[in-house]
């Protein structure tokens, strides 16, 4: 029927870039913009660059839909790069880490039960995913600075909904194009490619009810596909600047984890 | 109604008001109870329902009428209607039952026990739809055991423990997944394999294997019953290993045979097909895949009683998972993975969809799409290719809900993992 995929893409990065890059509160005249005042309204609608700016920590909670079975999630995040995303996976204990050295995961479904380095031999561009997931800043926040280029596509219609089409190319050379709606210039949709079970998928991800929090609005409903993944992010509660401990993100050994999960 | 002009001729009439009047004599039969589904997907494999009740009013206003909720153990089974019972797989404990329940209370009339309890991350229990014809119900358990059980009451006629006969494994280690279908006398069903297991034809009556044909590795697919150029044909979507300079190959086709297990025609599948093949036209057949491929048509022609075929079209968009797409009127409406999509039949390209149903299933009732979430939402949907539009929605029924629902005399059954439930749909 299916097969199981334990893997994250980047979609949870992903969503949460977008959910601070967008937005503009006012509708702006959307004739002949250029790439960058286009990014421009979008910071501005998310709550400004400078607000994003002072975020050093962030903690999201909610639910997340895998194969069609609701469980709760954690997302956490600090600067420059470190993060954690958990959840419960039939009734298993699952996280996705990033140490600020080296990603590790806890998946018992692809077989670790504790804290393990995050790879699998038989699959290729896990690093690539890794890398992609391990940023902490929106892909248009600063993005000359930090590599990427932008290239405005043109507008278009996605199902219903005229947006901007921005193809952005990373510094790594993967390329992702972002949809910015014309009416609100909050991020939409973006599509790219994902690696499942060690092959290119094609990633479609939507970003929808966004919300204020702390001054910037951010998507608490997250939805993503690809292949025959299909992965929902139902956001509950978003906590800015959170205090956390660094251990959080530390990989644990195999016996350190097994005595504090036991 | 393009295929409902194809299907609803004489030939399929004559067996039809036989079929009732059997029933009858079976006593399943009443006045209330006029409808078929004798199979997953309806009574033509294509999810269109013959019932010619009219949802009208629950559209205009308010929510489905629940005639009744009922606790079910764990099973994907379809719901399969006999008369006044419906038929379907479950579970209880550490076993695995086919059993038959009141449709107008849900009561369970009988239970019969196939086999232990296949477990799997995803789900429980029997995952194959019964069929059934005057007087049988035909069963494919998670195990790969064929039975025969007698509708009146749930006393088992014969069984085939194919899987083991054969040494075929099921798809993933998933467990046995396709469903069966009767013609002319024959269980018509997919085992895959690689020793000329694929397709195979069972005497109805013993069990017996009259037949088998071809091989192909292990499937999720069920067969389509249908009929072109006037002869009823069973259609496999299959992946076909060959051997090419000492390599094993596959080779993904859809084939259609006769009742005898003559191969009528074969044309080019799609790799990963889990679904079912959908005619969409009087000789076009539809097929769609979970991967990139995405889905096609193939034209079936015949001259001279020789058949020939051509791809009428390929399209990247379509992709069903497990949940086969219905045609109306020359669109698709179907679950590209987790988004339904609208899909001109006569070119392929996509013209709407829509998020948000999740890996959901669908049906065709009174001209309208019954769509049923993977979370056990239930909405209306009218068939057009304009854009999606939504006549109504309700909760009805709780949790993952993968099974394609069931409609006859305007009542819908719907069930998952736990639970399974009847609405009035005309109230």
């Amino acid at each position: 029927m299916i097969s199981q995929n334990n893997r994250f893409n980047k979609t949870m990065i992903v969503g949460v870039w977008i959910l601070f890059l967008a937005s503009m509160g006012s509708v702006v005249s959307a004739q002949n913009m250029t790439a960058d005042e286009i990014i421009q309204k979008n910071m501005d609608a998310c709550g400004g660059t400078e607000q994003w700016a002072n975020i050093k920590s962030l903690k999201m909670t909610g639910t997340y839909t895998n194969f069609s079975d609701p469980e709760s999630f954690t997302l956490i995040r600090q600067r420059p790069d470190l993060y954690r995303f958990e959840c419960r996976r039939i009734n298993m204990l699952t996280v996705h880490a990033y140490d600020g050295n080296d990603a590790w995961w806890v998946n018992p479904l692809m077989g670790p039960d504790h804290a393990s380095p995050r790879t699998i031999p038989t699959q290729g561009n896990l690093d690539k995913v890794t890398l992609r997931e391990r940023f902490f800043e929106p892909v248009f926040w600063n993005y000359t600075a930090r590599g990427n280029q932008v290239e405005l596509i043109g507008k278009e219609d996605l199902d219903g909904e005229e947006v901007y089409n921005l193809k952005v190319t990373l510094k790594d050379k993967s390329v992702e194009n972002w949809f910015i709606s014309i009416e609100t210039f909050l991020v939409v949709s973006m599509t790219g490619d994902t690696y499942d079970f060690g092959m290119k998928n094609r990633l479609e991800t939507f970003f929808s009810d966004y919300r204020e929090v702390g001054g910037i609005k951010l998507p608490y409903l997250i939805e993503s596909e690809y292949g025959i993944r299909y992965r929902v992010y139902e956001v509950d509660e978003i906590k800015l600047n959170p205090e956390i401990d660094v251990n959080t993100f530390r990989k644990l050994t195999a016996e350190a984890w097994k005595k504090q999960h036991q | 109604m393009s295929i409902k002009k194809n299907v609803l001729n004489s030939s399929k009439l004559v067996p039809l008001l036989l079929f009732l009047v059997l029933c009858l004599g079976c006593g399943l039969q009443n006045d209330k109870f006029t409808d078929q589904w004798p199979q997953y997907r309806g009574i033509y494999s294509d999810g269109i329902s013959n019932s010619t009740a009219t949802i009208t009013s629950w559209i205009e206003g308010g929510t489905p009428h629940q005639v009744w909720k009922q606790s079910i153990g764990d099973a994907f089974s379809g719901l399969t209607i006999a008369g006044s019972r419906l038929i379907t797989g479950f579970s209880e404990d550490s076993t695995e039952f086919l059993g038959a329940f009141d449709r107008q209370n849900g009561n369970e009339i009988w239970r019969y026990n196939m086999n232990k309890l296949f477990v799997e991350e995803f789900g429980d229990g029997p995952r194959a739809t019964p069929a059934i014809d005057e007087s049988n119900a035909y069963m494919f358990d998670s195990w790969g055991v064929m039975h025969c059980v007698n509708l009146q009451t749930g006393e088992m006629i014969w069984k085939n423990p194919i899987a083991e006969q054969f040494k075929l494994p099921s798809a993933q280690n998933r467990g046995f997944t396709a469903s069966p279908v009767i013609l002319d006398g024959k269980v018509i069903l997919f085992a895959s394999g690689m020793d000329t297991t694929a397709f195979m034809g069972l005497d109805k009556i013993t069990g017996k294997i009259l037949w088998k044909n071809s091989n192909s590795v292990p499937t999720f697919s069920s067969p389509t019953l249908t009929e072109i150029h006037g002869e009823k044909q069973v259609i496999f979507a299959s992946t076909r290993v060959i051997q090419v300079d000492g390599r094993r190959r596959g080779v993904y086709e859809l084939t259609s045979l006769n009742a005898k297990g003559e191969i009528l025609w074969t044309g080019p599948g799609l790799p990963g097909v889990i679904t079912m093949p959908v005619l969409i036209s009087p000789n076009k057949i539809f097929v769609s895949s979970q991967m990139r491929a995405g889905s096609k048509a193939l034209e079936i022609m015949k001259e001279n009683g020789v058949y020939s075929v051509k791809e009428a079209w390929t399209s990247t968009t379509m992709k069903n998972h497990f949940n086969s797409a219905v045609h109306m009127d020359g669109y698709m409406y179907g679950f590209s993975n987790a988004t339904l999509e609208c899909q001109n039949a006569e070119t392929g390209k996509r013209l709407w969809r829509k998020r948000g149903l999740g890996k959901g299933s669908l049906i065709v009732a009174d001209g309208k799409l019954l769509v049923l979430s993977d979370k056990g939402s239930l909405h209306v949907v009218e068939a057009t290719p304009e854009k999606y539009t939504e006549l109504a929605a309700a909760q009805v029924i709780e949790g993952k809900s993968w099974t394609t629902p069931t409609f006859a005399d305007g009542k819908l059954y719907v069930r998952n993992l736990e639970e399974m439930a009847c609405y009035d749909l005309t109230k």
